[in-house]
C-alpha cells in the first residue's frame, strides 16, 4: 500500500431535523454574534430563512456573494467580521458561498492583510480558532468536506487556489429542506459534479483506501437515489441521500484529488462561463474513453456500484470498464432528456475558437498530473475536438 | 548521514538550476514552459534543515541564481529524507505533491509550468532506467545526454 494521508474534521449533522441543531451547535462552540454568508438567490427562495429561523442569537448576515466570487468579495467581508466584533461564521450556500467563506474564515485564522499570503498548497500552519458552519444548499460541490477553496483575482484574471486542512468547517449541516427546491437541472448538473468527483477519486494516482470507502458510498447514494429526485423532487429521503453522497464524495476528493475531467472542467467553465457541473458532465464520458487504457481494471470495479451486482456479475471481467461507461452514458442522456442537463461539448457555441485558451489553462490545473494516465496538450485537444465522442 | 544527504541534495539542485538553464537555451519545451509565465518569476526550493536553491526567471532571458527571500514560488520539503528521495530519481515530483513531500507558497497554476521542466531536466540528467521507473511518461531527448551533461558542467 502507497503511503497517504486522510483528513477529514468535520463534524457531521445530517437529517431531516439537522439545522433544528444549529443554535445548540453555536453555544457549543461559544459562536454568541456569528456572520451568516449566504447569496441573494438563497434569499429570495426562502432558503436562507429556513436557516436562520433556527438561530435565537443576534447575527449579521452578508449576501452580496456573486456566482464567481473574487479576493475583493472576501476583503470587504473581512472587514465587516472585524468591524462588527462577530465570533464565528456560518456559511449557507453552494460551491462560490463556501469557498468565499473559506477564503474569508483563513484570512482571519491566520491574521493576514492580503489573500496572496494564504495561497499555496499545505502551506499554512494553524491558525486562530475560529467557530466555523456549512450549511451546503447544493448536492455537488461537496465543498462543506474538503480542504479546498478557489477564488478569483479580477485584477491578474486568474483563480487562486488554496490547499489546506486548515479551513475545513468545525460542522456541517445537511438538511433536505435546503435543496428540496434545488431546480432539477441544477440538481442533476451537482449529481453529476458529485459523480465525478467519486469516479476521479476512486481512479487518479491519489487514491487510498480510506477516500475509496467514501467514493463507493457516494456513487451508491448517487445511483440509488438520482432517479427518484429526478422523478419526485419533493422525495426528503432521497434529496437527502444526494446531499450525503456529495458530502461523500467531497471527503474522497479532497484526500485523493481529481484528475482530467475537473483538470479540463475548470478551464472550460474559465473560458466559456458554463456552470462546473454541467461541464463535468460533458466531459467525463470522453474523459474516461481517455483513461480506459490506464484505469480498467478500476472502472470495471466501479461497474458493481454504478451497474448493479446482477450486471456485474454477468458480465466479463473484459468488458466491465466499458459497461461501467456505458452505464453512466445512459444515465447522462436520461438526465438530459428529463431535465436538458447539457451533456454534449457540442453545445457550447465556438468551442473550437477557444480551444487553444482552454488547453493552456488545463495544463497548469494541479489535476492533470495526478491523472493517472499521463496527458499532454494534444490529448486535452483530442477531448475537446470530439476524439473521444461527444 | 544526514550531512552527506545535505551535501547530495545541494549538488543535485545545483545540477537541476544548471540543466533547466542549459535547456532553457536548447529545447524549446523548456523555454515555451517558462516563457508562459509572461513575466519574471522567482522560485526557491528548499529543504526543512537543508539546502535551498533561488531562482530567478528573466523573461524571455534565462535563468539566474540568486538569494533574496521575496519569491513568487516557495516549495518548500518537509523533511531531508523526503527531499533526498526525490533530489536522486528515487521518486517523481508527480510522486512527491502525491504523498504530501512538500508544501508549496504561492500560485498552483503557475507552478506546474515549473514542475514540468523539473520532469524535462530529470530526461536528460537521468539515466532512461531511473526516468522510466519514477515519471508516467519519458519525454523524447533532442539532445544527447552527454552534451547536455557537458553543459551543465560549464555554463
Amino acid at each position: 500500500m502507497k503511503y497517504f494521508e486522510f483528513v477529514n474534521k468535520t463534524k457531521l449533522i445530517a437529517g431531516k431535523h439537522a439545522l433544528e441543531q444549529l443554535n445548540y451547535q453555536c453555544q457549543q462552540y461559544h459562536m454568541t454574534y456569528p456572520l451568516i454568508l449566504t447569496d441573494e438567490v438563497l434569499i429570495e427562495v426562502n432558503v436562507y430563512s429556513q436557516c436562520i429561523k433556527h438561530l435565537s442569537l443576534p447575527y449579521i448576515t452578508y449576501s452580496h456573494i456573486p456566482v464567481d466570487s473574487s479576493i475583493h468579495i472576501v476583503q470587504d467581508i473581512v472587514n465587516l467580521y472585524k468591524d462588527n466584533n462577530c465570533n464565528g461564521i456560518i456559511a449557507i450556500g453552494g460551491g462560490s458561498v463556501l469557498d468565499t467563506a473559506k477564503g474569508v474564515y483563513l484570512m482571519l485564522s491566520q491574521e493576514v492583510s492580503s489573500f496572496e499570503n494564504i495561497i499555496g498548497f499545505e502551506n499554512l500552519k494553524k491558525g486562530k480558532d475560529i467557530p466555523f458552519f456549512a450549511i451546503p444548499t447544493t448536492s455537488g460541490t461537496g465543498s462543506e468536506a474538503t480542504s479546498v477553496a478557489v477564488i478569483s483575482n479580477p485584477d491578474k484574471g486568474i483563480k487562486m487556489e488554496i490547499i489546506s486542512e486548515f479551513m475545513q468547517f468545525d460542522v456541517a449541516f445537511i438538511d433536505p429542506k435546503t435543496t428540496l427546491n434545488l431546480p432539477l437541472k441544477t440538481t442533476a448538473s451537482c449529481t453529476i459534479d458529485a459523480l465525478t468527483h467519486a469516479i476521479e477519486a476512486y481512479t487518479c494516482s491519489g487514491k487510498n483506501p480510506v477516500s475509496d470507502a467514501y467514493a463507493i458510498t457516494a456513487i451508491k447514494l448517487i445511483v440509488e437515489n438520482i432517479h427518484q429526485v429526478i422523478h419526485h423532487p419533493e422525495d426528503k429521503e432521497s434529496r437527502l441521500a444526494l446531499a450525503v453522497a456529495s458530502y461523500n464524495a467531497g471527503c474522497a476528493f479532497s484526500n485523493s484529488m481529481v484528475g482530467i475531467v475537473h483538470g479540463i472542467g475548470h478551464a472550460l467553465g474559465a473560458v466559456c462561463h458554463i456552470p462546473h457541473g454541467d461541464a463535468m458532465s460533458m466531459l467525463l464520458v470522453p474523459s474516461m474513453k481517455f483513461n480506459k487504457d490506464q484505469c480498467k481494471d478500476l472502472y470495471g470495479e466501479l461497474l458493481l456500484y454504478i451497474g448493479g451486482s446482477e450486471l456485474y456479475a454477468r458480465t466479463s471481467k473484459e468488458k466491465r470498464s466499458d459497461k461501467t461507461i456505458e452505464c453512466i452514458e445512459t444515465l447522462l442522456h436520461q438526465l438530459h432528456i428529463i431535465t436538458k442537463l447539457p451533456i454534449s461539448l457540442l453545445s457550447i457555441d465556438d468551442l473550437k475558437n477557444y480551444i487553444d485558451e482552454i488547453v493552456e489553462k488545463a495544463m497548469n490545473d494541479g489535476a492533470m498530473i495526478v491523472n493517472e494516465k499521463y496527458v499532454d496538450y494534444q490529448d486535452v485537444i483530442d477531448i475537446l475536438g470530439g476524439y473521444y465522442g461527444y | 548521514m544526514k550531512n552527506i544527504q545535505k551535501i547530495i541534495i545541494y549538488i543535485v539542485l545545483q545540477f537541476l538550476y544548471r540543466g533547466m538553464k542549459v535547456l532553457y537555451k536548447d529545447d524549446s519545451r523548456v523555454s515555451n514552459e517558462l516563457n508562459g509565465w509572461s513575466q519574471n518569476k522567482t522560485i526557491r526550493l528548499s529543504v526543512i534543515d537543508g539546502p535551498s536553491l533561488t531562482i530567478q526567471y528573466h523573461y524571455l532571458k534565462g535563468l539566474s541564481k540568486v538569494h533574496r527571500n521575496d519569491v513568487d514560488i516557495d516549495i518548500t520539503f518537509k523533511s531531508l529524507s523526503m527531499a533526498f528521495r526525490v533530489f536522486t530519481g528515487m521518486m517523481s515530483v508527480k510522486q512527491a505533491y502525491l504523498q504530501h513531500y512538500f508544501s508549496l507558497k504561492g500560485d498552483i497554476y503557475e507552478s506546474m509550468r515549473f514542475v514540468r521542466c523539473v520532469d524535462l531536466v530529470e530526461t536528460y540528467l537521468f539515466p532512461y532506467f531511473m526516468t522510466k521507473r519514477i515519471l508516467n511518461h519519458c519525454e523524447k531527448r533532442y539532445q544527447p545526454m552527454l552534451i547536455v551533461y557537458i553543459k551543465t558542467l560549464f555554463v
